[in-house]
C-alpha cells in the first residue's frame, strides 16, 4: 500500500511525465451551517497528471462529485486554489468560466448527457458550434470512428442505447480537444458490457491521443481501467494508487468503508 | 388527502399558477368589464330619469309617422290643446312644451357637444311643482335674440353670459345673445344632451311653428288618477295622438336604453368571448404542462395505490382554486376595463353618462361561472391523461404523456376548413346583406380549422418561419427552432392564441383600408363638383347661404340638395330632394332609362332599389309625404347606383317642398370657374363666415372625412382586440416559463458544455419569436385571405377596390416579433440565471 507516502499529495508532478494538467491547493468546500454543516472537501490538494486517466474513488458522500465539480468550474470553493493548466479557476467570473467549460474542459455525466432535440452528430459538435467554430474534420472523423458510431450519427438520443449515448457524450468531450475531461460515474447507468466499452474507450483515448481524463467512480472494476486512482474519504485525500487493478482497489475500498477509523490511521 | 396534495402543489408552484391565474383574470375581465360598463351606464341613465317618474302628469303628443334623418316632427296645435280643456273633466292644469332640435356653434365653428349627443332647445319655463329648472347666472330669456344655455352645455362650449353665439334650429341659423345660464337640476344630463332655452314665443318660431307645441302635459285634478286622466284624454283626441303617463314614458325610455345597451354589450361581449377563448387555450396549455411536469409524481401516487379518479380529482381541485382566484381578480380588473370602455367611447364621440361602477350579482355570478368553468374544463383533459400514466413510469428517466396521433385532428381540421371555405365561396354570389354573415361564419369555421390543424401545421410552418432565426441565431437559433417544434401541440396552442387576435386585426385592417380606398375611388369618380357645402349638425342651413355663394363671381353653379324622408310603399325611406338634371355634373348622376326632369309626384329610383322592388319607368307606388299627404308616385326614370348620393330615391324640389314645412338645405354642390378657382374660393369662404353652420369641403376633404370615419371604427375594433392579444402574450410567457422549468437539465447541460448566459437568453428569445411568428403567419394569412374574400364578395356593394395596407400588416408582423421578444424577457432571464450544477443534478 502506498497510502502513507502518497498522502498528503504535495502537488508535485507525476513522477513519470512531470507534466500537470490540473492541480488543487488546499481547497475546502462547506455546505450548510450549524447542525447541518457538512465539510464536503477538507483542504484537498492533489495533482492531475497530463495525458493520464485518473480515477477518483471513495465511499458515498466522501466528496468525489463535489471535487470534480469544483475542478471543472461548475462549483466554487470556499478557500484554496484550483489550476487548470496555469489558469486559476477560482478567480474566474461567469463569462470566463463559461469560456473555460467551452474550450478547456469536457464533461461526461452519469446520465442525461445529450440534448434530445439534436442528433448524435450535432450533440458531438455542440461545444464547437456554441463557440461558433468549425470542427476539425479529420479529428472529428477520428473521434467518430473511435467511438464507433458512424452509422448512428443522424439518430436522436432517444433512438440510441444507453451505452451508445454515453459514447456520444465521450465523443463530444473529446472533439474540442480539452485540457481535461471530467466524467462523473459515466458508467453508473450502464450494464457491465456497455460499461466496459465506454471505459475501454476512455482508456484508449488517454493512451493514444494523450487526453487527460478524470473519472469519478464507485466501481473498482471501472477504477481498474485507470492509470492511477485518488481515494477520498470524508472530504480528504486518503490515498493514491498507480496502475491499479480491480482487486487492489476493491481491497482498498473495503478498508475505507469498514474502517471508519481510516482518518486516525492516516494521522498516525 | 388528494385535496391536500392539490393545495400543496398550488403552493409549491406558486409562480406557474400565478400565470395561469393571470390568464383567467384576463379572460374574465373583459366580459366582467363589459357587464359592469353596461350596468353602470344604464344605472346612470335611470338615475337621470328617476325624478320624472315621480310626477303625476300625463303627456299628450302627436304620433310621429316619420322618425328617420330629415324627418320633421308632427306638432300639436294650440286649438287642439285648447279644446281639451272643455272635453276632459279630470284635467286640472295644462302645460305646453315647445321643444326641438337646436345646436350651438362654438368659437371654432364646431358643434358644441359633438355629433354623439342629442341637441335640444326648448321654451324656457321655470316653476311647476316638479321642475327644478332655474337660472344660475343672468336672467331668463325674454327678447327676440335672448338665449339661455344649460350649465354643462355652457361649460362644454366655453360659453358665458354676454356672448354672442350662432344657434342652428330647423328654421335656420340665427346669432343670439346669451343672457343666462340655467340648470335642469338633473345631474348628468350634460353627458348625453346639450340644451338651450328661448323665450316661449321665439321657441315656437324657431323650434316648432307659431301656435304649435311639441307636447302638452296635463295635471289631473285631485282625486283623479293618472290612468283615469289618460283614458279621458285618449277619448277626447283623434287617433293620431299619443297619451302617456309620465311613468310610461320613463319605462319606454328605459326600454329603449336597455335595448341599446343590450346591442352594444352584445357587440362588446363578442370581443370578450374572443379573449375568453384565447384565455382558455392558455389555461389548457398551462395545465397540460403542469401535469407533464408532475408525471413522475403522479405515477408514484398511482404506484402506491391512488386510483385514476383520485389523480384526476387532484388536478381538478387545483383548477377550481385557480379558477376562483382568477375570476375574483377578473372582476377587479373588470372595473378598470369598464372605466376604460367609457373613456374609449367618449374618445370616439359617444358620450355616455358616468357614475361609480355598478357590479351586480349577475356580473359576479357570470364572472365566476366563466372563470371556473373554463379553467376546470381546460384542466380536465390533461388531468384525464395524467391519470392514464402507467405507474411504472415513475421509475423511468424520461416520461412523456401519452399523446394521440394527429390523424383524427387532420381529418377533422381539413373537413372544417373545406366547409368554411365553401361558406366563404358562397358569399361571393350572395346578396348585399347576406355576404357579411356568410363571410363571418366561414371565417369562424376557418379559424376553428386552423386551431385544429395547428399542431399538424406547426412543424412545416415553424421550420419555415424559423429558418431565418436558425440562420442568424447560430446554435442558439437552431436549438430554439427545434424546441419550438418539439411539442407541436403546445406550440400550436400557444400560437393559436395570437393567431385568433391577429386574424381579426388583419381582417379588420384589410376590409377598412379597402373601404377607404373604395371611398377614394368613388369620390374621384362621383364627386364632380369643386366644393360641397355641408351643414354641421342634423338640420341644415337656409337657402340664403347657397344663394349668396351662387352670387359670388367665379361660381358657375350651385346645386342645392335636401335630404328628406318619405314613406314609399309603406316603408319609411330616405330621399334626395334635388333637380336631377343639375346633379349630373356634381355627382355624375347617370340616368339609365327615363328622363331627368321631375314634376310633382314623380320619382327617380336607383337601379338596385328598382330591381329589388320590381319598379320600372312608368310603374307607380303609393307614398306619403312628411306632412302626411298620401299620393301615388310615378317612376319616371332609373339612375345608376350612386354612392355619393347614397339614397335610393330622388324627388323634385318643388313637389317635396309643397309637403314640407321647412326649406332647409342639407347640402349644396358648388361648381367654380377653373380660371378663377383661387379667388372664388377665397370669396366663398368670406361669404360663409356669416354662416358658421355651413362647412365648405372639397373632394379631398370628403375623402379625408370618409377615411377618418372608417379609421375611427377600425381603431375602436383594434382597441377592443388589444386585450386578447395581451392575453396571447401572457400565454407565450407562460409556455416559455414552463418549458424553461421543464428543460432545466437540458439548459444546465448546455451551460456545462460552454453555452454562455447571453446565448441561453437568445435561445429562449428566438423560440418565443418563432412561436409568435407562427401565430402571426397563420393569423395574418387567414385574416388577409378573409379580407380579400370580403372585398371580392362585396366588390359591387361598396368595396370595389382592394387595399391590403401592406405597411400596416408589416407593422403587425414587427409588433408580433416585439411581443415575442418581450414575452421571452422573464423566461430568458430565469433560464440564464439558473445554477448550472443544480440544473444538471435536478431530477
Ligand atoms: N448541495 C449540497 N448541499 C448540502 N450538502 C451537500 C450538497 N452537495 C453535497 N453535499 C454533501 O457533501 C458531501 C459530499 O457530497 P458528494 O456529492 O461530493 O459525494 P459523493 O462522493 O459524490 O457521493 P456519491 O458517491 O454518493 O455520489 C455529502 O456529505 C453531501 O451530503
Ligand atoms: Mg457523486
Amino acid at each position: 500500500m502506498t497510502s502513507n507516502t502518497a498522502v498528503p499529495d504535495t502537488g508535485t508532478a507525476d513522477p513519470e511525465t512531470g507534466e500537470v494538467a490540473a492541480r488543487t491547493e488546499e481547497i475546502t468546500k462547506v455546505y450548510g451551517a450549524g447542525d447541518a454543516r457538512v465539510v464536503a472537501l477538507d483542504a484537498v490538494s492533489l495533482t492531475i497528471p497530463r495525458g493520464r486517466f485518473t480515477g477518483i474513488m471513495g465511499p458515498s458522500g466522501s466528496g468525489k462529485s463535489t471535487l470534480m465539480h469544483c475542478l471543472a468550474g461548475l462549483d466554487v470553493v470556499d478557500s484554496g486554489r484550483i489550476l487548470i493548466g496555469d489558469q486559476d479557476v477560482t478567480r474566474l467570473n461567469d463569462k470566463q468560466l463559461t469560456a473555460l467549460r467551452r474550450d478547456r474542459v469536457g464533461f461526461i455525466f452519469q446520465s442525461f448527457n445529450l440534448i434530445p432535440t439534436l442528433t448524435a452528430l450535432e450533440n458531438i459538435v455542440l461545444p464547437l458550434s456554441i463557440a461558433g467554430r468549425q470542427p476539425d474534420q479529420q479529428w472529428l472523423d477520428k473521434v467518430v470512428d473511435t467511438v464507433g458510431l458512424r452509422d448512428r450519427l443522424h439518430h436522436r438520443p432517444t433512438q440510441l442505447s444507453g451505452g451508445q449515448q454515453q459514447r456520444v457524450a465521450c465523443a463530444r468531450a473529446l472533439v474540442s480537444k480539452p485540457d481535461v475531461i471530467f466524467a462523473d460515474e459515466p458508467t453508473g447507468n450502464l450494464d457491465s458490457r456497455s460499461g466496459a466499452e465506454v471505459l475501454a474507450f476512455l482508456r484508449d483515448s488517454a493512451r493514444t491521443t494523450g487526453q487527460t481524463i478524470v473519472m469519478v467512480t464507485h466501481d473498482p472494476v471501472a477504477a481498474g481501467y485507470t492509470d492511477n486512482v485518488v481515494f477520498l474519504a470524508d472530504g480528504r485525500v486518503v490515498d493514491r494508487m498507480v496502475d491499479p487493478t480491480a482487486d487492489r482497489v476493491l481491497d482498498r475500498m473495503k478498508r475505507l468503508e469498514h474502517a471508519p477509523a481510516g482518518r486516525e490511521e492516516l494521522a498516525r | 388527502m388528494m385535496a391536500r396534495l392539490a393545495l400543496r402543489n398550488l403552493s409549491a408552484h406558486r409562480l406557474r399558477l400565478l400565470f395561469t391565474a393571470v390568464a383567467v383574470v384576463l379572460g374574465v375581465s373583459f366580459a366582467a368589464g363589459t357587464m359592469i360598463f353596461r350596468d353602470t351606464a344604464s344605472r346612470a341613465f335611470e338615475d337621470a330619469f328617476g325624478d320624472r317618474s315621480q310626477t303625476r302628469e300625463v303627456s299628450v303628443a302627436p304620433k310621429q309617422p316619420f322618425t328617420g334623418e330629415g324627418a320633421q316632427p308632427r306638432l300639436i296645435d294650440a286649438a287642439t290643446a285648447e279644446s281639451l280643456k272643455d272635453k276632459v273633466p279630470g284635467a286640472d292644469q295644462f302645460r305646453s312644451v315647445v321643444e326641438g332640435y337646436a345646436v350651438v356653434i362654438d368659437r371654432n365653428g364646431e358643434v358644441v357637444g359633438g355629433d354623439g349627443v342629442a341637441h335640444r332647445g326648448r321654451a324656457y319655463v321655470e316653476g311647476g311643482p316638479e321642475s327644478k329648472t332655474r337660472i344660475l347666472t343672468g336672467r331668463a330669456p325674454t327678447a327676440e335674440n335672448d338665449l339661455v344655455v344649460e350649465e354643462q352645455t355652457a361649460a362644454e362650449g366655453g360659453i358665458a353670459v354676454g356672448d354672442s353665439v350662432p344657434v342652428v334650429t330647423r328654421s335656420g341659423q340665427r346669432t343670439m345673445t346669451v343672457v343666462g345660464v340655467f340648470t335642469l337640476g338633473e345631474e348628468r344630463i350634460g353627458d348625453v344632451v346639450t340644451y338651450v332655452g328661448f323665450s316661449p314665443a321665439v321657441a315656437e318660431q324657431l323650434l316648432t311653428r307659431p301656435g304649435h307645441y311639441s307636447a302638452v302635459w296635463v295635471r289631473p285634478k285631485a282625486g283623479v288618477s293618472q290612468e283615469q286622466l289618460a283614458a279621458q284624454l285618449t277619448a277626447a283626441l283623434p287617433a293620431d295622438y299619443e297619451v302617456n303617463t309620465a311613468q310610461q314614458l320613463v319605462a319606454d325610455a328605459r326600454e329603449r336604453i336597455k335595448s341599446f345597451f343590450g346591442l352594444l354589450s352584445a357587440f362588446l361581449l363578442a370581443f370578450a368571448g374572443v379573449s375568453v377563448l384565447v384565455g382558455s387555450f392558455i389555461i389548457f396549455n398551462t395545465f397540460t404542462m403542469l401535469v407533464a411536469q408532475r408525471t413522475r409524481e403522479m405515477a408514484l401516487l398511482r404506484a402506491v395505490g391512488a386510483s385514476r379518479r383520485q389523480v384526476t380529482r387532484a388536478v381538478i381541485v387545483e383548477a377550481l382554486v385557480v379558477g376562483v382566484v382568477g375570476s375574483t381578480g377578473g372582476i377587479g380588473v373588470g372595473v378598470g376595463i369598464a372605466l376604460a370602455l367609457q373613456a374609449l367611447f367618449s374618445r370616439f364621440g359617444t358620450e355616455l353618462p358616468s357614475g361609480s361602477p355598478v357590479v351586480t350579482p349577475a356580473t359576479v355570478l357570470w364572472a365566476y361561472g366563466i372563470g371556473t368553468l373554463v379553467t376546470v374544463a381546460a384542466a380536465y383533459l390533461p388531468a384525464r391523461r395524467a391519470a392514464r400514466i402507467p405507474p411504472i413510469a415513475a421509475l423511468r428517466d424520461e416520461v412523456a404523456l401519452p399523446t394521440r396521433s394527429h390523424r383524427i385532428r387532420l381529418v377533422l381540421g381539413v373537413l372544417v376548413a373545406v366547409v368554411g371555405g365553401l361558406v366563404v365561396a358562397l358569399s361571393f354570389g350572395s346578396k348585399r346583406d347576406e355576404a357579411p354573415i356568410l363571410l363571418a361564419l366561414g371565417g369562424i369555421l376557418l379559424l376553428f380549422a386552423l386551431v385544429l390543424l395547428g399542431p399538424v401545421l406547426s412543424r412545416p410552418v415553424v421550420r419555415l418561419v424559423g429558418w431565418p432565426v436558425a440562420r442568424l441565431g447560430g446554435t442558439a437559433g437552431q436549438l430554439s427552432r427545434r424546441n419550438a417544434y418539439r411539442d407541436p401541440r403546445r406550440t400550436a396552442a400557444t400560437a393559436s392564441a395570437l393567431m385568433i387576435g391577429l386574424a381579426m386585426v388583419s381582417v379588420a385592417t384589410v376590409v377598412s383600408s379597402s373601404l377607404s380606398a373604395s371611398a377614394d375611388r368613388r369620390l374621384d369618380r362621383e364627386f364632380g363638383a369643386d366644393f360641397s357645402l355641408d351643414s354641421r349638425g342634423l338640420t341644415g342651413f337656409g337657402p340664403p347661404a347657397a344663394d349668396q355663394v351662387a352670387a359670388v363671381p367665379g361660381v358657375r353653379a350651385v346645386t342645392p340638395v335636401r335630404l328628406g324622408t318619405m314613406r314609399i310603399d309603406e316603408q319609411e325611406a330616405p330621399v334626395t330632394v334635388a333637380d336631377p338634371a343639375a346633379l349630373v355634373t356634381p355627382v355624375n348622376l347617370r340616368i339609365e332609362t327615363g328622363r331627368a326632369t321631375l314634376g310633382a309626384d314623380e320619382i327617380l329610383v336607383e337601379r338596385s332599389a328598382a330591381d329589388e322592388l320590381g319598379l320600372d319607368v312608368g310603374s307607380t307606388t303609393p307614398a306619403q309625404y312628411p306632412d302626411g299627404a298620401r299620393v301615388t308616385l310615378r317612376v319616371v326614370g332609373i339612375f345608376a347606383d350612386n354612392q355619393v348620393l347614397d339614397r335610393p330615391y330622388l324627388v323634385g324640389t318643388a313637389g317635396y317642398l309643397a309637403h314640407s314645412d321647412t326649406d332647409q338645405l342639407q347640402r349644396a354642390y358648388v361648381d367654380v370657374d377653373d380660371a378663377q378657382q383661387a379667388a372664388a374660393t377665397e370669396r366663398i369662404r368670406s361669404v360663409l363666415r356669416a354662416y358658421p353652420a355651413v362647412q365648405l369641403r372639397d373632394r379631398q376633404d370628403a375623402k379625408d372625412d370618409a377615411r377618418a370615419e372608417i379609421e375611427q371604427v377600425l381603431n375602436a375594433i383594434l382597441a377592443l382586440l388589444v386585450l386578447s392579444i395581451l392575453v396571447a402574450a401572457i400565454g407565450i410567457v407562460n409556455t416559455l416559463g414552463l418549458s424553461v422549468v421543464e428543460r432545466t437539465r437540458e439548459i444546465g447541460l448546455l451551460r456545462a458544455v460552454g453555452m454562455g448566459r447571453g446565448q441561453v437568453r437568445a435561445m429562449i428569445r428566438y423560440e418565443s419569436v418563432v412561436i409568435a411568428l407562427f401565430g402571426t403567419a397563420l393569423g395574418l394569412g387567414l385574416g388577409v385571405g378573409l379580407g380579400v374574400a370580403a372585398q371580392r364578395a362585396l366588390s359591387s356593394n361598396g368595396i370595389e377596390v382592394l387595399d391590403l395596407s401592406v405597411g400596416r400588416l408589416a407593422l403587425y408582423l414587427l409588433a408580433a416579433i416585439g411581443i415575442g421578444v418581450l414575452a421571452a424577457l422573464w423566461p430568458a432571464w430565469r433560464a440564464a440565471r439558473m445554477n448550472v450544477l443544480e440544473a444538471i443534478s435536478q431530477r
